[in-house]
């Protein structure tokens, strides 16, 4: 495509694509292509003026050849990131014609008509204020009606416009916002599967693209699956995992002829479903409404700030009254009454809230509600799981050691065979390394159990085949080791993670996985002891070994090695009990008891889709930066609404005074109140950490 | 005679017969409809030349960035060059 360079500095590029008219559409296809290129941090076009403003990291060569073979037909737009940018275009265009409309008016229109106008324009907020009222509750509402009538009625015509243009302003402000946080909320939740098991003509298990799967196609599901498309139960029985539905964390469980929903969990149990419907949107749409009715998006600030603004209206009212009483001047007594804490309030901490939550998107973090920034800032103690969090979630197959007379192949085969149905990391190494080595399997085994945190069981070719941990393989199952490979046994190197595989109760194979740590793990782990985070902690599964070197290496406070996913819930809960907050990360299965548990629980994006779904934080970078990040917004959010808070009382306290001394007249107070107002709530809207982050 | 009042009562007459027809005619409503398609380029127009104004605001603030990266490096390498 052609573009011309508009302006170039270090890291930054602003472009402008093709020669002609750019659809919100195309904006959108170009934004997505050009996020998906390396070495370009960000992107964000402007189909307006046709320009794209590129930061990028490593060579602008690349940046410009992408620029140069792009075409809009090659690629497709998305209609979750339509639906944002349409709001953005609503939004500037409301308040285009919102300003627009009141500076017509004002220069335009004969006054007669003018204040006809305003006089209609009053109605709706009078007539809303006396529904309040007739509740018996006075509340900003009745505090609105009656500035807007008193002013209407005392012939103040241009005071009365002017507030509703600021009120009408300052709406327009707050809804958008909050539609466009549940837009981005529910865009990130969505639905990011690509592969389902289907059960073909011939009865066989196929792994397809959920885009080839057909309605009344019979998918088969079971633990730690995310349901990929809506359908209804053919067979089996299970426990789903509904909260990214319903907000309930309480499984659900379903039998034949129950129907589940794209994008639940499997929590137990297997099932085969039938597919009703193949479309994607369905979900999206979903979980707005689920976010939209659920009380989480607010934080306990937040609510507190918004009782304290209605509690604080009556007041105003008395001191309305007063005011009037000692000066007998109605003038000053209105200056009061137009001027309060309660709207003010009530805009801009929601505001900072849900503006704070959408640059957690932009960072790509995913958070669900703004309790948790709130948790978050106040959080002492981070728990961390090792494998997936501090290692990468990605752990290589070092070697293979057979056992017996075994070829080292087979029994990597064998592994990969049970490992592949569960998404827990090291079974995604045993996988990978087995695809590596070209070494296909047909299904022979039969019912696979999953068992948390300790492996895997199942029956091969008549025999008991079990792989997994120590603790399980030798002390649970009683596997024993061949007698004359003992020294062969005792020789393989400590620091591999091992994975033992027994067949018919002798070891066959062991498997040795390397789980390199993060490289930026021991810095983040600095970093959040520097922002007050007192105690860092890593619980792991693994054994004590491997814990103990990774505890090292990274730096965390205390450790625990072969802790079961119980006694992982069971240490924040302690921490509850001595009034700490808790963050807890985790990517795996066995996270998800002490995830819900913790006040935070935040989940890495590449682990189980169980943990994601309960995780009331899912960071999506696939690096622990992230952390910092996070950290560092939800402290700022904690500062920012502090700061809002003395600003709007200590200004506003101030027009009251120096309405009621008559010092100013009450119409600049109303004036100033309400600009202050707005332009806290704008301010509000801007991102807490600089551009350079 | 009161002029001022025979003249509202003439333009009050005209108002009611012929003039609301012309008003809301379909020439009229194609007056309209042009008048509106107007404000709603000037719309877009002015949106355009807003979003102009915020890339070229962030152009200067990369360009000042830029600045004083430069200066800092220039002091910091005369201070080596003074200790070398």
């Amino acid at each position: 495509m052609k573009c011309v360079i508009q302006h170039m500095s270090a890291g930054r590029m602003r472009v402008h694509v093709g020669t002609s008219f750019m659809t919100p559409e195309q904006a959108c296809i170009l934004e997505k292509y050009l996020l998906g290129i390396r070495g370009i941090r960000s992107a964000r076009v402007s189909e307006r003026t046709g320009n794209v403003v590129i930061l990028w990291n490593e060579d602008s060569e690349v940046i410009l050849h992408a620029l140069s073979v792009f075409h809009y037909e090659d690629h497709e737009a998305e209609a979750a990131d339509l639906s944002g940018r349409k709001l953005t275009r609503d939004f500037e265009e409301k308040v285009f014609w919102h300003c627009t409309k009141r500076v017509f008016k004002k220069l335009f229109l004969p006054a007669a008509v003018r204040n006809a106008v305003t006089v209609m324009n009053a109605v709706p907020y009078v007539w809303k204020g006396l529904k309040t009222l007739v509740k018996g509750r006075i509340e900003v509402p009745v505090l609105d009606g009656t500035t807007i009538g008193v002013s209407v009625f005392t012939g103040d015509f241009s005071t009365a416009s002017s507030i509703m243009f600021l009120l009408g302003l300052s709406e327009i402000l707050e809804d958008y916002t909050h539609r466009k946080s549940v837009d981005d909320l529910a865009r990130s939740m969505a639905l990011n599967i690509d592969k389902v098991w289907i059960l073909s003509a011939s009865g066989e298990q196929i792994l397809v693209n959920v885009s080839d799967v057909h309605e009344g196609d019979i998918m088969l599901v079971h633990s730690s699956n995310t349901i990929p498309l809506d359908g209804i139960v053919e067979s089996g029985e299970m426990t789903v995992n509904q909260s990214s539905m319903t907000g309930e964390s309480v499984p659900s469980p379903k039998e034949p002829g129950s129907p589940v929903y794209a994008g639940t969990v499997v929590e137990e149990g297997e099932c085969r479903i039938r597919v009703t419907s193949t479309a994607g949107s369905g979900r999206y749409d979903r979980i707005v409404k689920m976010i939209e009715e659920s009380e989480k998006m607010k934080s306990e600030t937040e609510a507190k700030a918004i009782h304290l603004a209605d509690k604080l209206v009556p007041y105003s009212f008395a001191g309305t009254i007063i005011t009037y009483l000692l000066t007998r001047n109605t003038a000053r007594a209105l200056a009061v009454l137009m001027v309060d804490y309660s709207c003010a309030l009530k805009l801009s901490i929601p505001i900072s809230v849900l503006s704070a939550m959408r640059e957690c998107a932009r960072h790509r973090i995913s958070v669900k509600g703004g309790q948790f920034l709130e948790n978050i800032a106040e959080a002492e103690t981070v728990v961390f799981d090792k494998t997936g969090t501090l290692t990468y979630s990605r752990p290589k197959v070092a070697m293979v050691v057979p056992f017996g007379k075994n070829d080292e192949n087979e029994m990597l085969r064998l592994a990969a065979c049970l490992e592949e149905h569960y998404p827990h990391s090291m079974a995604n190494a045993v996988v990978a390394e087995a695809e590596n080595r070209g070494l296909m399997h047909a299904e022979r085994h039969t019912k696979v159990e999953y068992i948390v945190a300790h492996g895997i069981a199942s029956t091969i070719d008549g025999k008991k085949a079990v792989i997994g941990s120590w603790h399980f393989v030798f002390e649970d199952e009683g596997v024993k080791i061949p007698a004359r490979e003992k020294k062969k046994f005792e020789q393989i190197p400590d620091k591999y993670s091992h994975l033992y595989l027994a067949v018919g109760g002798k070891l066959a194979a062991v498997i040795c996985i390397e789980d390199p740590i993060r490289p930026e793990a021991p810095a983040v782990i600095a970093a959040l002891k520097e922002r007050g985070v007192h105690s860092t902690v890593m619980m792991t599964g693994d054994s004590s070994r491997t814990a103990a070197s990774v505890a090292s290496l990274t730096g965390v406070d205390h450790w625990q090695a072969e802790v079961l996913p119980e006694d992982k819930a069971a240490f924040v809960k302690k921490e509850h009990e001595s009034g700490k907050k808790v963050i807890m990360l985790g990517d795996g299965i066995n996270d998800s008891p002490a995830l819900s548990e913790a006040d935070c629980g935040i989940a890495v994006s590449d682990g189980a889709a169980i943990a994601r779904e309960i995780a009331d934080v899912t960071i999506s970078e696939d690096n622990l930066n992230a952390l910092i990040v996070l950290k560092d917004i939800s402290d700022r959010l904690d500062q920012r609404i502090h700061r809002n808070y003395r600003f709007i009382m200590t200004f506003n306290t101030a027009l009251i005074v120096s309405g009621a001394a008559g010092i100013l007249p009450a119409a600049s107070a109303a004036w100033l109140h309400n600009l202050s107002t707005l332009a806290v709530s704008l301010h509000s809207m801007t991102d807490l950490l600089g551009e350079n982050c | 005679m009161n002029w001022t009042k025979t003249r509202f009562l003439a333009y009050g007459f005209l108002l009611g017969s012929a003039g609301l027809k012309v008003l809301t005619s379909k020439d009229a409503k194609k007056v309209y409809t042009k008048i509106t398609a107007a404000g709603m380029r000037c719309a877009d127009e002015t949106l355009r030349v807003v979003d102009e104004l915020r890339e070229n605001a962030g152009d200067i603030a990369a360009d000042a960035r830029q600045i004083n990266e430069d200066r800092k490096r220039e002091e910091t390498e005369k201070v080596i060059e003074d200790a070398a």
